[in-house]
């Protein structure tokens, strides 16, 4: 019965990611038919909680069958009826050309297939412990799962979370972070008649499904179909990256729809022909504003990077002379158009309830000053404990052989965006009271898990040029 | 490769040279059953010894050294004490250096547990005082002890032996811990058997070195080298080949571990909690919480508050906020009228019916509404509370 409920309380919002994605591809499909499905399942889940969060706090449905249902077919319709007029539904059959493959030693061949053993094994042991086990993590306790149980509850978005004692947590707590996740949680339930435990849980499989298989066909579009599943393996083997998938935590459905926000960036940045930027500018307009519905820090520093890095990208084409003055203002205008759109009413309502902008705490007032304690915390987090395996060493050490490469368009933008997502993280960390947060390595390692999927792309992608010997430059 | 075939010869010829007692084990005993005592023993101080056929037993009335006229000549990574005590003991393991003019002692503390012929390891080599030099042994006894000590056992593993052991260290998972979200403490290494037994027990594993480090130091030695080779031996596209299939092995053998360890994980959850029936079920270290807040939740389902008291704050006060939303713990005792004990055994009800703690009634009669255990319980007394508890009760 909970199978069942999971299946059809995704499928339809899916459904609806999908059909908007054809809609913003009509003219130039830039996504492979199963690609696309992947991204759906990222994008259109939050895509839905954000519709039926407007709804709720406009006061026109509650939290109940009726308040998720009618507006999600509502605005399905809707988007179903424009992707018929526009012959968006046709974009469905369109190919996209992937790398060719490659010839690899039988030897490769065997070991990326045994990787791929070790790795199902993880990913299903894991699933399995997710939907078995009871709610025992605090994030998931205090943020996630309560809210959505609030909700289900009330019937109703609920900011005050009662503490016992006739107190409840003040607004800037948990309530600031967008409701996405717990709308979702609510939404299973609703769909289910009662809270279970193992449906509200399972629900985290989506994310990490997502996107493996986004980065699976990020890899695609550089290397053979192998060598990008053994890519795929080496994400798996992250072990935080594993652990916090395995979780009912809420980062890794953040780092999704920052990957998928970075790949629009990143291919806005590789794209040759204006139809293709176009539709590439578009999708980056949905995926930031999308993303600025997931957790606090999309809105304090990825969406505002990612928005400078667009503004980036387009000035540097018209430098070049591969678009004119007219087309930047016009792609720049409408992508920046749908982020407001979509982004608009969250930040709003942030505004008029007083709830915080930070990572559950304010950024604004903060008191600045030294923390001695942090650089020493990271140094350990990065050099003698194992989450993130090699990636610290790759890392730098494949810029360092790439060169300028590394820092030229298109995969510039990976590395300018890991560069300041990474330095203005530390900065936080050291100068900011957040510093405790880097101390005890709980937000130092949420914010590296965010990135962690840009960085394992960009370590491929860069290392793929270098044993196929594509440049010479090398900064050693 | 040419330099490779120089050096293999100068490894073997290297290791001829190395004495042949650093492949041999060597271990010193000190028995004390009687009839086996191998070494003359004398007490200092407020202690008494009697020789039972077992061992010998020790008690003092003050603090007593128990010390041997023999010299510990060996140069032990670690100890292994066997002792018996109805009660958990604290004692010190001492040694004093030959050479030392100034007859200094030193020692390192040892928690010996309750029961019979129980055997604590004791690792030396993280002992800074601890050296090489002949030394003689003993053992300081804190006011009003009382052990039957069975054997003291010195061990010095030969060269194979404390590489098996860095080796089993590296392969020692820890638990699914609460920080194991936020980060791991991955493979340890360490060269003894005593070390290893404990690894994760005390944080950050200070008594064994970092794996991570030790293959990030070797591989920027190695990246060192590969460039260098780069600039006179091989071609780049050689050097980056080798490199990159080098991290790749590395990449590969480190997630074998921690996949591993995260499979280990799920095993434990397994054969704990998951697939055993909710009787008798633990959950990490939880304990039995989640069974008890499922016991819980219907008998206080028509209560908006209730007080909550478990043996901690966190996490169990958030977890069951949770779990029995609606209804919210607290220890508003002004207006509950319902106590939900977890795992207290300062919190009992009396024969009046009557919730006492730490012995002092906190209500007037009730009715307990469910028993867990022993020390879990749900109560509801008539009236609300009757006297006001200080804040510290509720840890």
């Amino acid at each position: 019965m909970n199978l069942l409920t999971f299946l059809l309380a995704l499928a339809l919002p899916t459904l609806l990611g999908w059909v908007l994605l054809l809609i913003l591809e009509k003219n130039h499909p830039v996504l492979g038919r199963t690609e696309r499905m992947f991204w759906a399942l990222i994008l259109g889940p939050t895509l839905f909680t954000l519709i039926v969060f407007l709804s709720q706090v406009l006061g026109l449905t509650k939290l109940n069958l009726f308040g998720f249902l009618i507006p999600l077919l509502l605005v399905l319709s809707l988007l179903l009826f424009v992707a018929q007029r526009t012959h968006a539904l046709q974009v469905r059959h369109a190919k996209i050309f992937y790398a060719q493959s490659a010839p690899l030693s039988r030897f490769l061949v065997c070991l990326i297939l045994l990787l791929s053993v070790w790795a199902g094994m993880k990913v299903l042991a894991g699933t399995y412990d997710l939907i078995s086990v009871p709610t025992s993590w605090d994030d998931s306790f205090n943020n996630w799962n309560m809210r959505g149980k609030m909700f289900f509850f009330h019937q109703k978005l609920v900011l005050e979370i009662p503490i016992g004692n006739g107190l409840v947590q003040p607004s800037d707590g948990v309530s600031s972070y967008p409701p996405s996740v717990p709308l979702l949680k609510t939404w299973l339930s609703v769909l289910r008649g009662s809270w279970q435990e193992p449906l509200i849980n399972g629900l985290h499989i989506i994310w990490l499904v997502g996107l493996i298989g986004s980065f699976y066909f990020a890899l695609r579009r550089r290397l053979s179909p192998l060598l990008s599943l053994g890519g795929v393996c080496l994400l798996i083997s992250l072990p935080l990256f594993l652990i916090q998938a395995m979780n009912p935590y809420a980062d890794i459905f953040l780092a999704a729809h920052l990957f998928l926000a970075m790949m629009c960036v990143y291919r806005s940045a590789q794209a040759q022909e204006l139809p293709e930027l176009s539709t590439w500018m578009k999708l980056s307009g949905f995926a930031i504003g999308i993303l600025l519905f997931t957790k606090n820090e999309a809105s304090v520093l990825y969406a505002p990077l990612l928005l400078f890095l667009l503004i980036f990208i387009m000035l540097s084409k018209k430098k070049n002379n591969s678009i004119d003055a007219e087309s930047v203002r016009k792609l720049l205008g409408t992508s920046f158009l749908i982020v407001a759109c979509i982004g608009a009413p969250w930040i709003l309502f942030k505004w008029f309830h007083g709830l915080s902008f930070g990572n559950a705490k304010s950024v604004s007032g903060m008191h600045i000053a030294f923390h001695p304690a942090v650089p020493g915390a990271i140094w350990y987090h990065l050099s003698h404990e194992p989450n993130w395996l090699l990636l610290p060493f790759v890392l730098p050490l494949t810029l360092l052989l790439s060169g300028k490469r590394a820092f030229r368009l298109p995969e510039g933008v990976l590395t300018v965006f890991l560069f300041a997502a990474i330095t203005a993280q530390f900065l936080i960390f050291t100068f900011t009271p957040l510093a405790t947060e880097a101390i005890m390595q709980t937000g130092l390692s949420r914010g590296l898990l965010h990135i962690a999927p840009i960085a394992m792309l960009l370590v491929m992608v860069l290392a793929e040029s270098l044993l196929n010997g594509k440049h010479r430059e090398c900064y050693c | 490769m040419q330099p490779v075939k120089h050096l293999l010869p100068s490894i073997i010829f290297g290791l001829l040279l190395v004495p042949t007692s650093a492949f041999a084990m060597r271990s010193q005993t000190f028995d004390f059953a009687a009839g086996e005592v191998n070494a003359t023993w004398s007490g200092k101080g407020a202690i008494q010894m009697q020789q039972l056929p077992g061992g010998i037993l020790l008690s003092t009335t003050g603090t007593g050294l128990f010390i041997t006229e023999s010299a510990l000549t060996l140069s032990p990574q670690m100890g292994e004490i066997t002792v018996s005590s109805e009660t958990p003991a604290h004692l010190y393991l001492s040694w004093i250096y030959d050479k030392d003019p100034d007859q200094h002692q030193y020692n390192t503390a040892l928690d010996l547990p309750a029961g019979e012929a129980l055997t604590t390891y004791v690792s030396l080599s993280e002992v800074l005082s601890w050296s090489h030099s002949s030394k003689k042994i003993g053992l300081i006894l804190l006011p009003h002890t009382q052990i039957l000590l069975h054997q003291i056992r010195f061990d010095e593993l030969n060269v194979l032996e404390r590489t098996m052991e860095e080796w089993r260290s590296f392969w020692t998972f820890d638990w699914y811990e609460n920080y194991s979200i936020n980060f791991l403490w991955g493979p340890q290494l360490t060269n003894n058997p005593a070390t290893r037994r404990d690894l994760f027990f005390i944080q950050p594993p200070s008594t064994s070195t970092s794996a991570m480090y030790v293959i990030l130091w070797l591989l920027a030695i190695l990246t060192a080298v590969l460039w260098f080779a780069a600039q006179r031996m091989i071609t780049r596209k050689r050097a980056l080949v080798i490199g990159s299939s080098l991290l790749l092995g590395i990449w590969i053998f480190l997630d074998l571990r921690m996949g591993s360890e995260f499979l280990s994980w799920i095993l434990a959850d397994q054969s704990s909690y998951i697939g055993v029936d909710s009787e008798s079920r633990t959950f990490r270290e939880r304990n039995r919480f989640y069974d008890f807040a499922d016991f819980a939740a219907p008998l206080v389902r028509d209560r908006t508050s209730y007080i909550f008291f478990a043996e901690q704050q966190w996490p169990y006060l958030g977890n069951m906020r949770y779990l029995t939303y609606p209804s919210i713990p607290g220890i508003d005792l002004q207006h509950d009228d319902t106590w939900v004990i977890y795992r207290r055994s300062d919190v009992t009800v009396t024969k009046d019916n009557e919730l006492n703690i730490d012995g002092l009634p906190v209500t007037g009669p009730g009715k307990i509404l469910g028993r867990f255990d022993e020390r879990s319980f749900v109560f509801r007394s008539n009236e609300p509370a009757t006297m006001n508890i200080s804040a510290p009760t509720q840890q």
